[in-house]
């Protein structure tokens, strides 16, 4: 093991992952240190959501080993792989809200199950709404009710009411408006700042990143790599992101589509 | 996979493997179930979900098993007045509706109407991370969301199925006594005579283990759903056929089993040439 990775909280050591035989991510050495929000850029379908999710334990690497404190978490019993995860945050791409509980439930559940005092979550519940900047108007309110923004807010509630170590954070402004997504930015830049948390945001945006992030890792389709590259194409600040000189790392970060477009077509075409 | 042999080889092995895959992993998730069951768990949605597959299915099973005893009734009158035994109706429709018709098309039914609409569910709640989202607040998914369901069917659906057969000897009833006039005295008294205890037992045993099918099936079908609609469309209609199958599989094995248990219990039973 690597002095980085025994320092890590989070390390992947080259794992793979595939999908009925299609390859998402190959061979990925990743360690996150303790207290440190990293940004997991990438196109659509470079396995940015498949790592946070190989990351919480909810998917098994096809190859290879995810450690969290030192421990690889789908190999441990059940009990204590609960107990585990119960120590990260997750907030879903659409919010993932329990559509047959009302607000106050939805933040409430993960409370529950751990068999917390009516009284107590009633005080956290209220508090997380607070931090997310929603009112106490909301709490009986259905998921069905509530606008895109709203339920990213709530969904965050409901991550951060057990008080996690790590947060995960899936494409947490995809289908906001600019507002919105600056509100977004500044909870994560927030929850960051105000508890000792280590994060990880998977995100296609570069105000998220540039608002957020200490460190950037950018992921590339397995499918576009060149023979022998490396699927990780950058890791750094994003001052460094910002200067890297490499043509397709400089093409998304500029959101350039170039000759993408022609090479779209020729995949297309029978 | 298997990737050796001639190609015919391959596919019949890959089949097989297939197969074999599939009752593994359905042993497994009946497992985990099981346990879930032991533990209580999801026991605080227990009254919702006992309310969607009890109290709202009421109403299919009374029109079922209403319909099921009239049709019986109009089908055999002709053949038994005939032979001028119009008084015996009784024991033919209700012995049918009580051992075979009623928990055999009650569990049909609610195939179609509580294993579809579970299936749906649980795939709806797994395409839109519902289901990871559990995982992530320290729940045991397949545990918390398929214990209540399984609970729920097994023991209301032979609630249900004693409705069904309730409506389904009044359908009976109706008929041949207010529409062709049988006596309604000797009607009353065939059926005392004909339906046992054991008609009723076995009428019982059978959709206990039609409910226990059609929760598995239901819950295993929506939480291995594909994404997308398509994903949720296909998880439902595959849980209802397949429920609908392993049904009418199940009945042709326990009618098999109960009735040597009842030559084993009673030999000289009239049964015996079963």
């Amino acid at each position: 093991m690597s002095q980085s990775a025994a320092t890590a909280l989070v390390s992947l050591q080259q794992v793979s992952m595939q999908f009925d035989g299609h390859p998402v991510l190959h061979a990925i050495d990743l360690d996150i240190a303790a207290g440190k929000t990293v940004a997991i850029i990438g196109e659509s379908g470079c396995g940015k959501t498949v790592l946070l999710k190989l990351l919480i334990g909810l998917l098994r690497p096809s190859v290879g080993r995810v450690l969290f404190d030192g421990r690889v978490l789908v190999d441990l019993p059940e009990r204590e792989l609960i107990q585990q995860r119960l120590r990260f945050g997750f907030l879903f791409q659409a919010g993932a809200l329990f559509d047959s509980l009302s607000v106050y439930d939805n933040i409430a559940f993960g409370l529950r199950a751990q068999k917390r005092p009516e009284t107590d979550i009633r005080d956290i519940v209220a508090q997380r709404l607070r931090e997310v900047g929603l009112s106490s108007q909301v709490l009986n309110k259905y998921p069905a009710e509530l606008s895109g923004g709203m339920k990213k807010r709530v969904a965050l509630a409901r991550a951060l009411a057990l008080d996690p170590e790590v947060m995960l954070y899936d494409e947490p402004t995809t289908g906001l408006d600019p507002i919105m997504t600056d509100v977004i930015n500044e909870l994560i830049r927030q929850t960051r700042d105000s508890r000792a948390i280590t994060s990880v945001v998977v995100t296609h945006e570069m105000r998220t990143v540039n608002k957020c992030a200490d460190r950037v890792v950018m992921l590339y389709p397995l499918s576009r790599l060149g023979v022998g590259e490396h699927q990780i194409l950058f890791d750094g600040t994003p001052e460094e992101l910002r200067q890297c000189p490499e043509p397709r790392v400089r093409q998304f970060v500029q959101g350039e589509a170039r000759e993408r477009l022609q090479e779209l077509a020729r995949q297309e075409a029978p | 996979m298997i990737t050796q042999g001639k190609p015919v080889v391959r596919s019949l092995g890959q089949i097989v493997s297939n197969v074999l895959d599939g009752f593994g992993d359905m042993t497994l998730f009946s497992l985990e179930v099981l346990r879930g069951v032991m533990r209580g768990a999801g026991r605080d949605t227990f009254l919702m979900v006992g309310q969607f597959v009890g109290v709202s299915s009421v109403p299919v099973v009374a029109i079922t098993g209403l319909f099921i005893g009239m049709v019986l009734a109009v089908q055999a009158f002709g053949q038994f007045a005939v032979l001028g035994l119009k008084t015996q109706l009784s024991s033919i429709i209700n012995i049918s509706v009580v051992r075979e018709l009623g928990p055999v098309l009650a569990a049909t039914m609610l195939a179609g109407r509580v294993g579809g609409a579970i299936a749906a569910e649980l795939a709806s709640m797994r395409i839109t991370d519902q289901v990871d989202a559990l995982a992530c607040l320290g729940v045991n998914p397949v545990q918390y969301l398929s214990a209540p369901r399984f609970l729920a069917c097994v023991l209301l659906i032979p609630l249900l199925t004693i409705f069904a057969n309730f409506m389904g000897v009044m359908g009976g009833a109706l008929i041949c006594i207010h529409v062709y006039h049988v006596d309604a005295y000797h009607y009353w008294q065939n059926t005392n005579g004909q339906v046992t205890n054991w008609d009723l037992i076995t009428g019982l045993i059978k959709p206990v283990c039609f409910g226990a099918a059609i929760a598995l099936i239901s819950c295993y079908e929506g939480l291995h759903s594909r994404p997308g609609a398509t994903g949720v469309g296909q998880a439902a209609n595959r849980a209802f056929v397949v429920s609908f199958m392993v049904v009418l599989i199940l009945d042709f094995f326990l009618a098999l089993l109960l009735s040597r248990l009842r030559l084993h219990l009673w030999p000289d039973h009239p049964d015996r040439f079963v």
